[in-house]
């Protein structure tokens, strides 16, 4: 049971915190959910086509990496808003995923190569939990403890002390959504070789549920892989409740959302009290 | 005089245009072909025509929706929930109330709807007023939740057991609007947007209450040390958007699809987001911007119905399109004070 959470919370974690470090250098990523459902398409056709891990990995992490390009593209090279040309990212994904499969296969449905399941398992344990783990400890240590940590929290915090510096902002931005397009790269990976399948939309909010999750763990590493934890296990009690509470399929899927809604009402509530009002995020 | 003014969006639908054609170009075995029905076979008959006139309505008021919440500072995500919403309480409608004249039932149907849309967005607005809870996640989380649950409405409780589709019982005759330019679904609902377009323009730049509501969108701080009450600017105009939406759905219902279909809402929420972007966020830019996009939807439509092209040509031109809309180099500069 604990391993099957940990298991579904992987991809979670590993999204959400590629989503912290564009959000602590004041980038609030929408793009996760396209970058996931590309990487996760990527992987499972290099795993595919070649049978190997590291290649699909690799490619995922391509893949991933390739739409953090093009919102940045959109978003600091044409000077766009970083939330519509992210918006642009997850409609375009998954319209490209449809036609490369339709190009590759024939078909616009699930694929599933032959000899991918179970790649990603080594000795029993999926090697993305430890490998999700131990990014997660790198960061917190990255963001407290090196200078670089120190740049990108003021990035998010105060941009002109960074420009009075001498450091240019939008290059640390630039830098972080190429990052996390790396570790949304690995989610995807994470996702689809999990199951040695893809299936279209098989990102199912995640992206979102992500970003959720780096509120809820007020934008720090450990705060957010709890938070992300705790989604995975409510998602599993979902799950388990479909078995003996006798709740449809269909109407498990907006469990997420509304969990996700509930806790997002709590958290601000609990801020309001904390601090009046002082402004929350806001994109633009 | 009023001196003609280009639009500032347009390089960037140019450049749209021509990421088309190349895609096109590039996986078409015919291109040429493929552009004609790409582009001027929108025109060629009734029902191409029809279908896309159809679609401009629709996405001139979500569009409007979307822009009225700009304007005050929100953000509606929830775009799409809210049309699924209100085309789901108009169909609920229709089945509590099956016995009223057509000439009754259909607006009735429509309240339904902008009353479902409303309520939903009305949520996002209150939680934002109250406790600061970011209406741009709120809304597309309670949409998103909102479209599973109407999904497994539309294929459990309330589906048709006539019917091997995932739909539910179909309006009766006298509930849908009949079309003006047979067979498409275009038809008298073309007026709500002649009325309301003018009617939002107006409240916007011409009342004390526009004023307020777009002072709030600018700088909710500066609102409320002015004495506003900043509560009410961020949640009415963000149920208003829900209604618009709302109202787009049960026009879905009663005048294309005449039934609650899985996906009926085919994007309309999200494609009001990019005609509110194109239209520069100002409700005059509105009808040009939806005759844009639905032109192109349709052109995608017809040119994939036609042709050798088996990719979602529709939805690549649309990620490309948000990718470039908001570029503020891609904007042709206005000159001020000339």
């Amino acid at each position: 049971m604990i391993l099957a959470i940990f298991g579904s919370a992987t991809p979670l974690i590993l999204a959400a915190l590629g989503g912290l470090l564009t959000e602590r250098a004041g980038i609030l990523n929408i793009a996760l959910e396209g970058m996931i459902l590309g990487s996760a398409f990527a992987a499972v056709i290099v795993g595919g086509m070649t049978g190997s891990l590291a290649l699909a990995v690799l490619a995922a992490i391509g893949a991933g990496v390739l739409a953090a390009l093009l919102f940045n593209l959109g978003t600091f090279t044409l000077k766009g808003n970083p939330f519509i040309t992210g918006l642009g990212i997850n409609v375009l994904v998954p319209a490209l995923t449809v036609s490369i499969s339709q190009s590759l296969y024939g078909n616009q449905g699930i694929i599933r190569p032959d000899g991918l399941s179970g790649i990603s398992r080594i000795g029993g344990m999926d090697i993305f939990i430890p490998l999700a783990l131990l990014l997660a400890v790198l960061l917190q240590i990255i963001f407290f403890r090196t200078r670089k940590g120190l740049i990108i929290r003021s990035c998010g915090e105060q941009e002109d002390l960074l420009r009075a510096r001498g450091i240019n902002p939008v290059s640390i931005k630039k830098e972080m959504v190429i990052y996390s397009g790396l570790f949304s790269g690995l989610a995807g990976a994470a996702l689809s070789l999990g199951l040695g399948v893809y299936v279209p939309g098989m990102s199912a909010g995640k992206g979102w549920i992500a970003l959720v999750a780096i509120y809820l763990g007020y934008r720090k590493v450990p705060g957010v892989v709890a938070a992300c934890l705790l989604f995975s296990l409510a998602e599993w009690g979902a799950n388990r409740a479909q078995g003996f509470l006798g709740v449809p399929p269909t109407l498990i899927l907006s469990f997420p959302y509304f969990m996700t809604m509930a806790a997002l009402w709590l958290f601000s509530v609990k801020k309001r009290k904390k601090v009046d009002c002082s402004g929350g995020f806001r994109v633009n | 005089m009023k001196k003609f003014r280009i639009p500032a969006a347009l390089p960037v639908l140019a450049l749209c245009l021509g990421v088309s054609a190349l895609i096109i170009f590039l996986f078409s075995s015919a291109p040429g072909e493929t552009l004609y029905y790409f582009f001027p076979a929108v025109l060629s008959n009734r029902l191409y025509t029809g279908e896309m006139l159809n679609t401009m309505v629709l996405l001139s008021l979500t569009g409007l929706g979307i822009v009225l919440s700009f304007r005050a500072g929100s953000f509606n995500l929830g775009g799409e929930g809210q049309v699924y919403t209100g085309a789901i309480c108009a169909v609920l409608a229709a089945r509590l109330l099956p016995d009223l004249p057509g000439a009754l039932g259909i607006p009735v149907l429509l309240a339904a709807g902008v009353l479902g849309g409303a309520l939903l967005a009305f949520i996002s607005g209150i939680l934002k007023a109250l406790w600061n809870v970011d209406d741009l996640i709120s809304t597309f989380l309670l949409s998103s939740g909102v479209s599973k649950v109407i999904d497994y409405l539309i294929s459990g409780p309330l589906s048709d057991p006539d019917s091997y589709l995932m739909t539910t019982v179909p309006l009766p005759e006298k509930y849908r609007l009949a079309s003006l330019m047979i067979p498409s679904p275009f038809n008298i609902s073309f007026i709500l947007p002649l009325l309301l377009l003018p009617l939002f323009h107006w409240f916007l730049n011409h009342t004390r209450q526009g004023y307020e509501l777009q002072i709030t969108g600018s700088s909710s701080s500066f609102a409320r040390h002015s004495g506003l009450n900043t509560g009410i600017y961020q949640t009415l105009p963000l149920t208003v958007s829900g209604a618009l939406h709302g109202l787009a759905g049960a026009l879905v219902l009663t005048g294309t699809y005449f039934a609650g279909i899985q996906g009926l809402t085919s994007g309309l929420g999200w494609n009001g987001i990019a005609v509110a972007l194109i239209a520069g966020n100002k409700v005059p830019g509105l009808l040009p911007a939806a005759l844009f996009f639905a032109w192109i939807t349709q052109g995608s439509r017809i040119a994939v119905l036609h042709s050798d092209l088996s990719l979602e040509l529709g939805a690549i031109i649309q990620g490309v399109l948000f990718l470039l809309i908001s570029s503020a180099v891609l904007r042709i500069k206005i000159r001020r004070g000339r």
